[in-house]
């Protein structure tokens, strides 16, 4: 049955045909309906409120491999559809007549074609002007590709998942392990380097006198080497602590900090170094811990790589730029070529062999700027002294 | 001024010999004691075993904890000081090498009352054990003995609450 044709039935049945309306109209009006329902992919059909299907677009006719006249007047069950299908659609237009309201769902079918998939079907009621339903119309589309590529995403997010949580207890575990080799070095191979440490300044001190210059020069060698072992131990402890250490930011009084350092070591005393504060210091947001450690590193670097005899002069102050504070130690040291600016922040790299050193002291100014989040540079030309500067978040 | 010996936990015997050294040359005359390891520093506190007869081994005046020795850890060995009533108002002092955050922390948690890293090189133990002295055997006031603190009620031994 032509589309206009189960319009103008129905609209017989309720008894209000318009008499104006021809047939050559409704041939007319037929063709323009047909064709846009036809030239979508999508089905699109009408039941009666019996479930007898009084229209299907070609697309749908398709699907099942029939005529429209072998379709009109017949229920699912005739169409051969499984029982289960056939009774749960019944239902649904039995539900959507009874209470007006539409009905969505989603189905797999495989039709007489041998075409397959899961449709998303809605079944919609069409009121008559005295409100009761007339009619009812659905339209279904073809979603398997859509619920193909929801079900990969799916098992994609939850492999994602199950591959996180797998990685992140490796990663705790490698944590734990790293914690208790690190636990390790601070305590029990520091053991046997402090015992060397502390028999060789003995026998150079209680056994001097029993010993020729070579002796107390090899004793010597002995100290210093396990000297630098013990500070190169300290410093790699340090370092692994600014890389996973908790940081807890919070607002830091510089000039407290400043003035709190230049107390606490011995390096910096006024016979030693003359490091002056210029105030005013705008307070920052950080982690006081890293701070402190990124500002005595700085400042032990500005006082120790000095030209032979010359006293360090150190001058430290801060400017405001923008959201951020700029910290600077300027030193009158050896300065650094323009070649090794980068360099000098990567772990173990030491410019200049002639002073004692580790190589990690601005690897871990590095590392703990980078964790807060700022910025790190410096202005330096051999002979002229470096400046090393700071950046970080204004509290 | 507090005469009982200086208790000293460690179970590394050239740490042991450093002390000692240090002791000397900060004229500390205080007698040192060693247990060499955990168990043995309980059973020293607590007159057990062969340290029962109190006249040859009285109550130390202090304790210095190593953190990492044998059969129980220092921090073992202070959480058992801590709640042993007739030693927890002794004074603990954590001598390690370990400056592990996490293991300072832990040792104040428990009432440790100070922590101290050992020094590497022999004139700072001696600077080390000289502060030591001024401070926790001079100048500090240490607990009398023989008062009990329970359930609230502080009283003395022999004497009524």
């Amino acid at each position: 049955m032509p589309l206009s044709n189960v319009l103008a039935n129905s609209t017989a049945r309720g008894g209000k045909m318009d008499a104006t309306v021809s047939p050559r109209e409704l041939e007319r009006l037929n063709r323009i309906y047909e064709t846009i329902l036809s030239t979508t992919d999508d089905f699109a059909y009408i039941f009666d409120l019996q479930g007898h299907f009084l229209y299907a677009n070609a697309p749908l006719l398709k699907l099942w491999a029939k005529t429209l006249d072998q379709v009109v007047g017949k229920t699912c069950y005739d169409l051969g559809y499984p029982t289960w299908h056939a009774d749960m659609h019944m239902r649904e237009i039995e539900e959507v007549a009874r209470t007006g309201k539409q009905i969505r769902g989603e189905v797999p079918y495989t039709g007489e074609s041998g075409i397959s998939g899961v449709y998303d079907y809605i079944f919609k009621p069409v009121f008559n002007s005295s409100g009761k339903v007339e009619i009812i119309v659905g339209t279904t589309r073809d979603v398997t590709d859509q619920r193909r590529v929801k079900d990969q995403l799916a098992e994609a997010a939850a492999n994602l998942e199950e591959m996180v949580k797998q990685r992140t207890s490796k990663l705790l575990e490698t944590i734990g392990e790293l914690e208790a080799f690190s636990y390790t070095i601070a305590h029990d191979m520091r053991a046997p380097l402090r015992s060397l440490q502390g028999f060789s300044h003995i026998l150079s001190s209680d056994y001097a006198k029993n010993l020729d210059e070579n002796g107390k020069r090899f004793l010597d060698r002995i100290a210093t080497s396990a000297e630098r072992m013990d500070k190169l131990i300290q410093d790699v402890l340090d370092y692994s602590r600014v890389v996973r250490g908790e940081l807890p930011f919070e607002t830091i009084d510089v000039g407290r900090l400043l003035r709190g350092i230049l107390e606490t070591y011995p390096a910096f005393a006024p016979e030693k170094a003359e490091i002056t504060l210029e105030g005013p210091f705008p307070p920052v947001w950080g982690n006081e811990a890293m701070l402190m450690q990124i500002l005595s590193n700085l400042m032990g670097n500005a006082v120790k790589f000095m030209a032979d005899g010359a006293k360090p002069q150190v001058k430290i102050w801060a400017e405001s730029r923008d959201q951020n504070v700029r910290l600077f130690v300027k030193d009158n040291g050896i300065g650094i070529e323009a070649d090794q600016h980068e360099k000098i922040f990567a772990i173990f790299q030491r410019v200049n062999k002639d002073y004692e050193g580790t190589g990690i002291g601005l690897a871990i100014v590095k590392k703990a700027i980078d964790r807060m989040g700022g910025a790190v540079g410096l202005q330096s030309e051999p002979g002229h002294g470096s400046i090393f500067w700071i950046e970080l978040r204004a509290a | 001024m507090n005469l009982g010996p200086i208790l000293y936990a460690e179970d590394e015997e050239n740490d042991v010999f450093f002390l000692k050294r240090a002791f000397q040359q900060a004229e500390l005359c205080h007698p040192l004691v060693i247990a060499t390891d955990g168990q043995e520093a309980i059973n020293y506190c607590a007159g057990r075993g062969r340290y029962s007869n109190r006249a040859e081994f009285p109550q130390p005046c202090l304790v210095l904890l190593d953190l990492n020795m044998p059969k129980k850890s220092g921090l073992e060995v202070l959480q058992w000081i801590r709640q042993e009533p007739s030693v927890c108002t002794l004074p603990v002092i954590v001598l390690t090498s370990s400056l592990q955050n996490a293991d300072i922390h832990r040792a104040y948690v428990h009432g440790a009352n100070a922590y101290l890293a050992k020094p590497s090189r022999p004139e700072e133990m001696v600077v080390m054990v000289k502060a030591i002295k001024d401070f926790w055997i001079t100048q500090n006031q240490a607990a009398e003995k023989g008062w009990e603190f329970s359930g609230n009620k502080l009283r003395k031994d022999g004497l009524a609450p």
